[in-house]
Formats: C-alpha cells, structure tokens, sequence
C-alpha cells in the first residue's frame, strides 16, 4: 500500500489546551496555545470532542458523529463534514497529518 | 541624568532604580515603552524596590509581553504548518528566535511581527504556500513589489487576513546590495532544530562547561522550526542592529546583543566570546560586530575581548541611540536624518538610490 | 517653551505637555475638580506637538502624540487642541491599558450598580450617560466602561464627555455654563462640546459599581426592546473591546461572567426621553 492510499489522519487539540464554555446555542472557545477566542456552531464543538479520544480520519469520525448523535447516515454527511474540518484547520484547531 | 540614560542605567545594574523619585518614573517608564523595552525591564527590576503605584504598570507588562509571546510563537507553528508540505522547516529570527528557544533575553521580550529565514531558491514555493494558507501582500504597488523582490532581503511583507499578522519572509540576513554579504547558505545549513537540548550550553559545544543549564520551562518550545546556530544568532542581532541603517528600535536590539553574549560569555567562562570574535569574519561582519560591541561594553557593560574607548563614528550611534527625551518624544533631528540617509545608501548602490528616490517622489 | 498638566481619572493618571498654552488652560478649567496623580506617578503620557518648529506659529497644528499613537494621524487645528487632548488620552487608555477588561461603552450608577450602554460613535450612548447623570444616576464614565478581571467590577472612568452635534444642544440647557467646555466646530466628527461630570461623579471616581444591566442602545431606531442572548452578548462585547485579545485568559474569563450574570437588551429609541424612560422601565423589570 502507498503513502497516497493511506487515510489521512485528523488531529485534535492535545488535553489542556482547550478551555470550552457553552454559551446557548453556541460554545466559545478560549485557545491557550494561540491566545485567540472562537465561536463554535454545531458540529465543530462535537467534532473536536471525537478527536479528544485520538486522531481519526474523516470516515471514522462520521461514522462516531452518526453513531453519538443519531444522525442518519448520508452521503452529503462526508461532504460536510470535510467542509467543516478544513475550517477547523483554518482556524488552527486541527491538524492533518 | 535624561530617561534614556536612566533606562540604560536600569537595565545594565537594576538596583539602581532604588534612588528614582516618582517623575523619574514616570519618565523611564515612558521612554521605556518608546523603545519597546517597558517588559524588560520590568523583568530586570524585578524584587528591587519599586514604589507601590509604579508596581501595577511593571506587572502589567510582564503579563502583557508573556501574552504577546504566545500570539507570536503561534504566528510561528500557522507558518511551519504551511511549509510544512514543502518539507521546509522555517528559520525562526529576532524576538520569535529568542522566544521559542528560551533563549535568556527572552523574558519580557516584546515581538512584532513574525522574521523567518527561507532558503532563496525555494521562495517560490514557500510564497505559493503562504498565500494559499490565508497571507496576502501588504504592498500591492508593482513598484515596491518589484523593489523588494530585486533589491531587499525578504519578500514584500505579507499580512495574515483572518489573524491580522506580519510574516516577514527573509532569504538572507541583509539586502543583496549591502556592502556586506553573509554567507546565508552557511547559516541556513547551521541553523539549529528546536527545541534546543536542556543545556544551552552543551547544544553549542559539548566540552564546554556545562554551568547553567537553560530553563526549558521557560518558553515552550516551537518544534519543527529551527533557530540560527551558536554565533549565526549573533551575526544576525549585529547585521540588523548596524548594517540595516536607521537603528529605529537600536537600543532594544543593543541590549539583545549585550544579554544574549553576556550570558553565553558567562556560561562558558568567556570561551565563548572569543570564538564569537573569531567567527565574525566568515560574513564579513567584523567591523559592524565591533561597533556593536563597543557601543554594548559603553552602555551596558564590560565584555570580555573588547577595547572600551568609542571612535567618534561610535558617538554618532550613541547619540542616534539615545535620541529620545524625557517625554518619550524621538529627538535629535538631523541625526536621525542622517541614519535614514545611512540607511538607505547601505541597502543600495548610490545610482539605485537616486532612481529609487525619484521614482518615490514623482509617486507623491 | 511648552506647558503641562497632570491629572487622575479613575485608575489611570495621564501626564499631558504641549507646545501650546491653550489645551493646557482648557484642560486646567475643565478637570479643576480632579485630583493629582496617586504619588505623582503618572502612567499614561501625551504629547500636543508641532511637527516644525515654525508650525507652532503660523497655522498651528496640533500632531497628537505620547506612548501610544496611530501613524499618520491627521493633526488637528489648535482650536481643536482639546479634543485633541481628549483623543490622545483616550489613545493611551485604548491601546495600553492593561489592568481592566475595557469595553466601549458609557456606565451609570445607582445603588451601587451599573447600567453599561455598549455601542460605538452614535449610538446614543454618550448622551444618554451625560443625561442620565444629570439625574438621579451617577455617571461612571461615557467612552471606556473599565471591567475588573478579578472581581467584575465596574472602575470608573469619568472623563469629559463629548457630545456631538444635536446632542450638544440637549445637554447645554441642562447644565450650568462652567461645566461646558468650547463649543468645537468642523470636527472631523462635526461639532462637539465636551461636558464636565457632575461633582458626585468626580468625588466618587474611587467608587466602583457592579454591573447589573447592560444595553444596546441604538438612536433612531424604530422603539423597541429585544433581549440579547448571552452568545450575542459575547461577540458583540469582545468585538467592542480593544483590549480583550491582548488580556488572554482572564480577558475571556471575565467576559464569560459578564455574560453569564448580567442580563442584556437591545433597545431602539427616537428621543433622549424615550432612551431615559426605557433605561428606567428595564432597570426596574431586570435589575430590581
């Protein structure tokens, strides 16, 4: 198997590093290891909390968001769900690796 | 005795400010923070007495410049992460070098904008890769792109569009038509991975004594980026502090070069110093090295291997140094002048200079 | 030659030269009632320049300096020197402060509470504070509300306020004449007159206040009152700080409190009446 079939892996912020405050409907998000502030919206918040147990690639973190939230399984799902990941890498919170 | 020299004063002995009234303080805490140096020397004067209103404001900017630090040691992971598919591992310079390898003047360590140091041959690349991770030029103007690209060191700079930071993109320590050219090649080949082992000492030369060990708890460490080597981190103050030419921020980059080699000298029993001196020929660095050197031993203190009495060139410096009065205003007009000339003539052949001047001017 | 005055408002002590004897008699008859620097330590520095030697004379104009500044900020005319004086303190205390949460906004006390009114540049809520301290408030400052990171408190920060344009008129007929400062024409914002803080608001700037209600107000506006959620109330008060990012933890910390603990409503109004009805009609539903 080459490098390029391998999954990519998705990682997430290291323990401590995060400090989460849920402000209904939304989390705000205190960055120690860069000092910025986020605002988090469904599913950014619950896709950083899969990525606390270990990095994971996008397949396996579908299937754990369809699975904790009842999500039906569908194939726009993936779509998102990537869409939101790279934002998360934009923001610095994961990285691909 | 003026603000500057109280600040020079505090900085090289801090029990010195015992004797300062309030109006001293008011002035050195002033001029201080004019020079960028406020944090610094609230870390000097750290445990010597302070009277209780001036406390709070050295406080403060202790925990600001910490904050900062951390903005900017961030600024410095976002640029590895992009380059990181390049397999380029970005030299970190200045304030950001000094922090992320916990380096001793880094406490208090106030940092602008982000200085890396790319090979040349890959600033395509590394320019490609930037712009795709969120940076976008400051300068539009053709003219000043093309300027930069031809005749400076760096690449125009580039400001990060969601973060709203500086990265400044360095190919080598000084412009290509200085009169003085370091080998970059040679430096960027010696740069060092971070983070540096748990002596700093024992990271540069192992038979060195090993008498204090750096303080790893100081700073974290930016993995994956590197740092010039032993005495290329020195090189790199004095070309910046002297052959760039306006000396705007002089004495905060001074009292780098004096902290920075005064530690090492310390640490090494002064074998150190030596070495350094022996070095600086490899880039044609000697004669800026001494001036720096001589300006440090006159304001801060005693190095080791170096002659004491300032030439009257040296003066000039001083003077453009400490250019600032009691109130924070910069001072010392045509001195300052002067420098800004200096400034520009050493980046540029005269003929450059004058083509470059009038395209400026005819843009007004 | 030049001239200076030194003086203390709230936390923060400002030492003010200037190359004209103007500002500094101005500044001198408007802040008569405030007290010296604590222990003559002045920590925030401004500076009224000429930027040639020659345009101290002939058609002065004031460059506005000190620790902080913005390059290439257009001078002002040294019959503006005042304001100029006011923009270059309210520089320092935006860019350099470092002790308190700031938040761009105008507070008022009663009871050992606060109204905090958040808004930027016409929004009303300079007028509304200069209003509302003329009455049964006391008036804790109409720029900067200072929040403490360890306890949430409101420090105030009574600096003249600047009343704009048709705000001027509202004020002026509601105080005595030596509480006024000049009436500034051609502004770069129109015209302004600045008002000194009533004498309980002077007396009492060591005397902090916690915050209870917090408002955003919006002049001109059809009537009416939304409440703001907490997450709204969030983004909206760090995107009005200037100093939040620079605070790190404890600026976010103190920000949560905030949010979580006072409520927040958005309030359109047409008239300084209104405005003051409102304020009094929610602080007795929200912060009885």
């Amino acid at each position: 198997m080459t490098d390029a079939a391998l999954p990519q892996l998705w990682h997430g912020p290291l323990p401590g590093r995060l400090r989460l405050e849920p402000v209904d409907p939304l989390v705000a998000v205190y960055d120690r290891a860069s000092g910025q502030t986020h605002v988090l919206l469904a599913p950014m918040p619950q896709i950083l909390a899969v990525l606390e147990a270990g990095p994971a690639d996008i397949a396996a973190i579908e299937a754990q968001l369809e699975r904790e939230h009842g999500l039906a399984p569908d194939p726009g799902n993936r779509a998102l769900l990537a869409e939101r990941l790279e934002e998360l890498k934009v923001l610095g919170l994961v990285e691909r690796g | 005795m003026s603000a500057m020299r109280t600040l020079v004063a505090a900085l090289r002995d801090p029990a010195s400010v015992a004797t300062l009234d309030r109006d001293a303080w008011t002035a050195l805490v002033s001029v201080a923070r004019a020079e960028a140096l406020l944090a610094t020397l609230a870390h000097r004067v750290e445990g010597q007495p302070v009277p209780p209103e001036v406390e709070p404001t050295l406080a403060a900017a202790r925990r600001d410049a910490a904050q900062a630090q951390v903005a900017a040691l961030w600024e410095a992971e976002m640029a590895r992460r992009a380059l990181a598919p390049l397999g380029i591992e970005p030299i970190l310079l200045k304030g950001t070098a000094y922090a992320a390898a916990g380096l001793p003047n880094a406490a208090g360590r106030q940092i602008g904008d982000l200085d890396i140091l790319v090979p040349r041959d890959r600033l395509d690349s590394v320019e490609a890769a930037l712009l795709e991770a969120g940076w976008e030029w400051v300068k539009d103007d053709p003219y000043d792109q093309s300027y930069y690209r031809r005749w400076m060191h760096e690449l125009p700079p580039l400001i990060h569009k969601t973060r709203d930071r500086m990265i400044d993109v360095h190919h080598t320590i000084l412009p290509l038509t200085a009169r003085v050219r370091p080998d970059a090649a040679a430096m960027i080949n010696d740069a060092h991975a971070l983070p540096l082992p748990q002596s700093f000492v024992n990271l540069y030369e192992p038979e060195d004594y090993p008498e204090v060990p750096a303080d790893p708890s100081v700073v974290p460490p930016v993995a994956g980026c590197r740092v010039l080597g032993r005495f290329d981190i020195v090189h790199h103050c004095v070309a910046h502090l002297m052959a760039d030419g306006e000396l705007d921020g002089g004495l905060r980059n001074l009292w780098d070069f004096h902290y920075l080699v005064r530690e090492m000298e310390r640490r090494t029993n002064g074998k150190y110093v030596k070495d350094l001196l022996g070095d600086t020929g490899r880039h044609g660095l000697h004669h800026p090295f001494a001036r720096t050197a001589r300006l440090a031993h006159h304001l801060f203190g005693p190095l080791m291997y170096v002659r004491e009495s300032l030439t009257l060139a040296d003066r000039l410096f001083l003077r453009r140094l400490l250019a600032r009065d009691d109130w924070g205003k910069p001072t010392r007009p045509l001195t300052r002048l002067a420098f800004t000339i200096r400034g520009h003539w050493m980046r540029m052949p005269p003929l450059m200079l004058a083509r470059h001047l009038w395209t400026k001017w005819r843009k007004r | 030659m030049s001239h200076n005055h030194a003086l203390r408002i709230g936390p923060v002590s400002f030492r003010i030269r200037s190359d004209w004897a103007a500002p500094i008699d101005t500044l001198r008859r408007l802040y008569a009632g405030y007290p010296r620097p604590a222990g003559a330590f002045a920590d925030a520095t401004v500076r009224l320049e000429a930027n040639r030697f020659w345009r101290r004379f002939i058609r002065p104009s004031v460059h506005i300096g000190g620790d902080w500044t913005i390059p290439d900020a257009l001078p002002l005319p040294l019959a503006q020197g005042l304001l100029a004086a006011e923009m270059g303190m309210n520089l320092q205390v935006a860019l350099g402060w470092r002790r308190h949460l700031l938040i761009h906004a105008s507070a008022v006390e009663r009871d050992g509470r606060a109204v905090m009114m958040i808004g930027a540049s016409g929004s009303g809520k300079s007028t509304l504070a200069a209003l509302l301290g003329e009455g049964n408030w006391r008036l804790l400052g109409d720029e900067f509300a200072l929040l403490g990171l360890d306890d949430g408190m409101l420090a105030p920060f009574p600096r003249l306020v600047s009343l704009k344009n048709a705000a001027i008129a509202e004020v002026e007929r509601r105080v005595p004449a030596d509480r006024m400062g000049p009436l500034l024409k051609g502004t770069p914002k129109g015209d302004i007159r600045h008002l000194v803080p009533r004498a309980d608001a002077v007396a009492r700037m060591e005397e902090g206040a916690r915050p209870a209600l917090m408002l955003f107000p919006e002049f001109g506006a059809p009537a009416g009152v939304r409440g703001v959620g907490a997450a709204e109330a969030f983004v909206r008060l760090t995107e009005s700080s200037t100093n939040y990012v620079a605070l790190g933890e404890p600026g976010f910390a103190a920000m949560m409190n905030l949010v979580r603990s006072v409520p927040a409503v958005a309030i359109g109004y047409g008239s300084s009446e209104e405005g003051m009805a409102a304020v009094e009609a929610l602080w007795a539903e929200l912060a009885p």
